[in-house]
Parts: structure tokens; C-alpha cells; sequence
């Protein structure tokens, strides 16, 4: 009777701590998300083996305490003992089965909200190999990028994106001439990752969560400029440019037209941002949202340096609104009056040439049939 | 280009006030820039120069430390006001009694260029507007029923105003 007991305990305490070897796994497929079992560079469960040992030790101490002889050719417990062995394997086998369901709550609980955990542990790490190395540790950016491209867009991408604005202001613009902010230009590239190319339907608060992001870099850059050191010219500033461009492009698509006056707030700041104003332009015209495409062709001439590719981009821009329709034509006389755009065959000829250098065929053919004479009222 | 340059400081212009926006670009006239926190508020005036600007009374401080300090300052002392850093913002610009303004902007400051274009009812406002010595800014209301075209109306109603034109 007093065998079968003890047997009975050792057999329990066994399968629990089987049970408790498979449980991360099992709460694993159960509770988490497919991106978040896959997303492994990095180790974030570190405070298992410490479970797993201390549950180890109570499963040895349970069958000491059975076979003392058996198994390990220890001196039996006389048999005045037995009541006190009995309680003690009581006490072992108890002690175990609450640390395990200690543990099984422990790792429910950690399943919710798991995302957001292992995003500030990613952060953290970020911030930490920043400040020790003044890098960013490549492997936690790939989990983080990893996050932001396959969490559900929504709250689980805003968890992201938070975590990365959070991190880009730790990050300090090194404004000595010469190397590229290249922690800076990852992170911009990871924000633009986590919105437009993300796998799942982008959200638009998210997007301008970004582009306010972009901004306010912007700002920082344009105010760290200075004569000999146009920071607001650099490589971070291109970074902007194309990602602000491909948010743009994915709202147009998703049909968020009220963005765009935060992407053209973006754009304004970027110097020689034309090109991907005209890019945005004929996707807004070719959608036929002409608010949008009215509200580009106005800000590509807010600039106070009107250059020649800005020129070329207007009058790209201008063809194509000439050949949409008669309200389309309207305003693009319209906006050539209010600039006061003088109109000659040779600033046609500048902007066909242009555009064909650039393959852009469809808008030369619309130059093409543009006749100056009739553009400029004559 | 005769063009005037306007600053619409206003938070929700990208959401719930989008089409306001788009009558100002169409009409050929206006060069739009949208400040939706003050400090980008704060960088636009640092930075361009504008004819006209137009500032709603409750916006967001931005990311702006000073900014953001001086928001939770005013939630700490008043939670009525701590949204009214647009108040704030011309506070800065004109100074207050008589004080030397303490923003260091390079607009011009005459009262005639500033527009208030806010929810908040011109009675609200006043004992502030009458302290800053800026009864006489021009002021619109926001509200639902207003036409698209309020905006533009409201910077034609200021562009008039400016003695010399675009400046």
C-alpha cells in the first residue's frame, strides 16, 4: 500500500513534468499568432530554462525521497519514518504541482499582450545597442521589421510603429559632414515597411502616424542644416522621399484621398520632391480623383525655387489635365494664369525631352499635342 | 508669382476638414501649408514667410519638448485650457501686455494677417484675444453645417485686409 502510494506520486510528478517540458509549445500554437512563433532572430523567452530547473530539482528531491535504494543506494528510511517520508513526498509533489500551474499561468498570461512584450524587448535591446555601439543590433531590426510587415495593420502595427518613433527619438542626427544617419535610414525604411508593404490592409491612422513621424525628422534635419552641411539634402531625406511616395501610392490604391494633404505637407519639405509629386499626380488623374490631383498640381508650384525638373514635372502635369476632360483643361488654365506661367515652345520641348528621358512616353505624346500659342491665350 | 502664402494651423485638416483644403488649392491663388501641431506651427514660422495665417485655438503641442512641456503645465494648472495652445502660439508671436514677444519669428506681426478659425465661440475668447491686444483679429466660427468653401472665403476675407497686397 505504502509502495503504490509512493509509486503513485512518482508517476504524477513524471507526467507533469512532461506536461510542463511540452507546454511552451502547446501555448505557443495555441495562443500566438503564426508572425510571432516565426519571428525568431533572437531568443525572448529566456526565463524558461529557469522554470524547467526548478521543477527538475522537485521532480529528483520526489524520487530521492521514493527509492532511495533503488535508484540510488541510499540507506532505506527505517520504518518509524515512513509517516514523515509520506508527508514529505506529499509536500514535494504539491510544492511541484503548483509551480506548475503557477507556470501554465504565467505563460497564458505572457500569450496576451505577447506582442507588445516582445516588442519593448526589441526596443530595449535597440536603445541598448545604440547607446553602447552607436548601431542599431541588425538582428532585433529584423524582428522588428519582421513585426511591423505581418502584424494585422490596426492596433497591432500601431505597436510597432509607436516602439519605432519611440527609438527614433533616442536616435541622436549626426550633423558633421560626411557619413550617412544610417540608423536613422533603416528606421525610416522600417516605418514605411510596417505601412505600405506590410502583408496585411494598412490602416490609415497609421500611415499618418508615419508620415507625422517623417516630419518631424524633416523638421530636425531642415534646423541641423547649415550652409556647409545640408543635412536636409542627404540620404535621409531621399529615404522620406520614397517612402513618403509609397505611402502615398498605397493610400491612393486604398483610397484614403483625405491623406493627402499630410503626404503633401511631407513632400513640401523635401527638396526637388517634384518627381514624386508628378508620380502621385497621374495616379490621382489615372483614379480619377481630381481633388487630389488639383491639390498636387498646386503644391508643386509652391516652391521658392522654381527649377527647371520642377518646370518639366508641371507641365507633365499640365498635359495630362488638358487631355482629362473640359473641367480638367479649365484648371489647368486656370493654375497656368494664377502662376503666371509664361508658356513657349522651347519650355515644352525642355519638358518633352525630359519626360521622354525618363520613359515617361504617355505624358510626352500629351506635350506633344500641347500648342503653346493656345496655352498662353494667344 | 503673386501668390500669397498661407499657413492653416489646424489638426484635423487632414481628416474631418480635408475639403476645405481643396477649394483653397483649386481657386490657383493660395500657396497651403498645413501645421497640425504647434510645433510644427512653431517650424513653419521659423521657417517661410507667410501672407496669411490661420490658427484654430486647440491643437496638439507636437513633439516639440518646449511644446509639450508647456501643455502639461497648463493640464496640471487647468484642464479647461490645456488644450488652447493655439492661444498660446499668439501669445508668443504678439506678446502678452504690452511684453516683448518671447517666439522669435520672422513674420510679419501685424494683427491684419491673422485669422482664428476655431469651434470655440468668440465670447470665449475674447478676455484672452482683448489681453493680447488682438480684438481685432479676424475670427470665424467652425462648425458642421458650414460650406466647404469656408476656408477660402475666410483667407480672401483676411488677403483683403493686408494694406499692400502680398507681402
Amino acid at each position: 500500500m505504502y509502495s503504490d502510494y509512493l509509486s503513485l506520486i512518482v508517476e504524477v510528478s513524471v507526467t507533469v513534468y512532461v506536461f510542463l517540458l511540452g507546454l511552451p509549445i502547446l501555448v505557443n500554437q495555441i495562443f500566438l499568432p503564426e508572425d510571432l512563433r516565426r519571428m525568431s532572430k533572437k531568443n525572448y523567452a529566456a526565463n524558461l530554462i529557469s522554470q524547467v530547473l526548478a521543477l527538475t530539482v522537485l521532480l529528483l528531491a520526489i524520487i530521492l525521497v521514493a527509492y532511495p535504494r533503488t535508484l540510488f543506494w541510499l540507506i532505506p528510511f527505517d520504518a518509524g519514518q515512513i509517516p514523515g517520508r509520506e508527508k514529505l513526498i506529499t509536500a514535494l509533489f504539491f510544492a511541484m504541482l503548483s509551480l506548475t500551474l503557477v507556470f501554465l499561468y504565467i505563460h497564458l498570461v505572457r500569450s496576451q499582450g505577447y506582442r507588445a512584450k516582445v516588442v519593448h524587448i526589441i526596443k530595449k535591446k535597440l536603445i541598448a545597442s545604440y547607446q553602447r555601439t552607436g548601431k542599431l543590433d541588425p538582428a532585433y531590426l529584423d524582428d522588428m521589421e519582421y513585426l511591423g510587415i505581418y502584424s494585422k495593420g490596426g492596433a497591432e502595427t500601431r505597436i510597432v510603429i509607436q516602439a519605432l518613433e519611440e527609438l527614433q527619438k533616442k536616435l541622436k542626427i549626426d550633423s558633421t559632414p560626411g557619413p550617412d544617419n544610417d540608423a536613422l535610414i533603416l528606421l525610416i525604411e522600417i516605418l514605411c515597411n510596417s505601412v505600405a508593404n506590410s502583408t496585411e490592409s494598412g490602416s490609415r491612422s497609421n500611415m499618418i502616424e508615419v508620415l507625422a513621424i517623417y516630419k518631424d525628422i524633416l523638421m530636425e534635419l531642415k534646423m541641423l542644416s547649415t550652409e556647409e552641411n545640408p543635412l536636409i539634402q542627404g540620404n535621409e531625406t531621399l529615404k522620406i522621399k520614397d517612402c513618403t511616395y509609397k505611402i502615398a501610392l498605397a493610400s491612393l490604391k486604398k483610397d484614403y484621398s483625405d491623406m493627402m494633404p499630410r503626404v503633401l505637407s511631407v513632400l513640401s519639405l523635401i527638396p526637388g520632391s517634384s518627381d514624386k509629386l508628378f508620380d502621385i499626380g497621374l495616379l490621382a488623374l489615372d483614379k480619377k480623383q481630381f481633388q487630389v490631383a488639383t491639390n498636387v498640381l498646386s503644391e508643386m508650384m509652391d516652391r521658392d525655387n522654381l527649377d527647371g525638373v520642377i518646370m518639366n514635372n508641371y507641365f507633365g502635369m499640365i498635359a495630362h489635365f488638358y487631355f482629362s476632360g473640359d473641367a480638367a483643361r479649365f484648371c489647368a488654365r486656370r493654375s497656368l494664369e494664377s502662376n503666371k506661367v509664361e508658356v513657349t515652345e522651347k519650355a515644352l520641348s525642355d519638358a518633352r525631352n525630359y519626360h521622354y528621358n525618363l520613359c515617361n512616353f504617355p505624358t510626352v505624346d500629351l506635350i506633344e499635342k500641347l500648342d503653346a500659342t493656345d496655352l498662353s491665350g494667344g | 508669382m503673386n501668390s500669397y502664402k498661407v499657413l492653416w494651423i489646424e489638426d484635423d485638416a487632414d481628416s474631418d476638414l480635408y475639403h476645405l483644403a481643396s477649394p483653397v488649392y483649386i481657386e490657383g491663388n493660395y500657396h497651403l501649408d498645413i501645421a497640425s501641431s504647434a510645433s510644427e506651427a512653431f517650424f513653419y514660422l521659423n521657417e517661410r514667410r507667410y501672407d496669411v495665417i490661420i490658427v484654430d485655438i486647440r491643437i496638439p503641442p507636437g513633439k516639440n519638448p518646449d511644446w509639450l512641456s508647456r501643455y502639461e503645465e497648463l493640464q496640471r494648472n487647468s484642464n479647461a485650457n490645456s488644450s488652447r495652445l493655439g492661444l498660446e502660439l499668439l501669445r508668443r508671436i504678439f506678446g502678452e501686455n504690452g511684453n516683448q514677444p518671447s517666439l522669435k519669428v520672422s513674420q510679419n506681426l501685424s494683427v491684419v494677417r491673422y485669422g482664428v478659425f476655431t469651434v470655440e465661440r468668440l465670447e470665449e475668447l475674447r478676455a484672452d484675444l482683448s489681453e493680447l491686444n488682438l480684438t481685432s483679429l479676424k475670427y470665424k466660427r467652425k462648425n458642421a453645417m458650414m460650406p466647404h468653401t469656408a476656408l477660402l472665403e475666410f483667407i480672401q476675407e483676411i488677403s483683403r485686409g493686408i494694406p499692400n497686397g502680398v507681402g
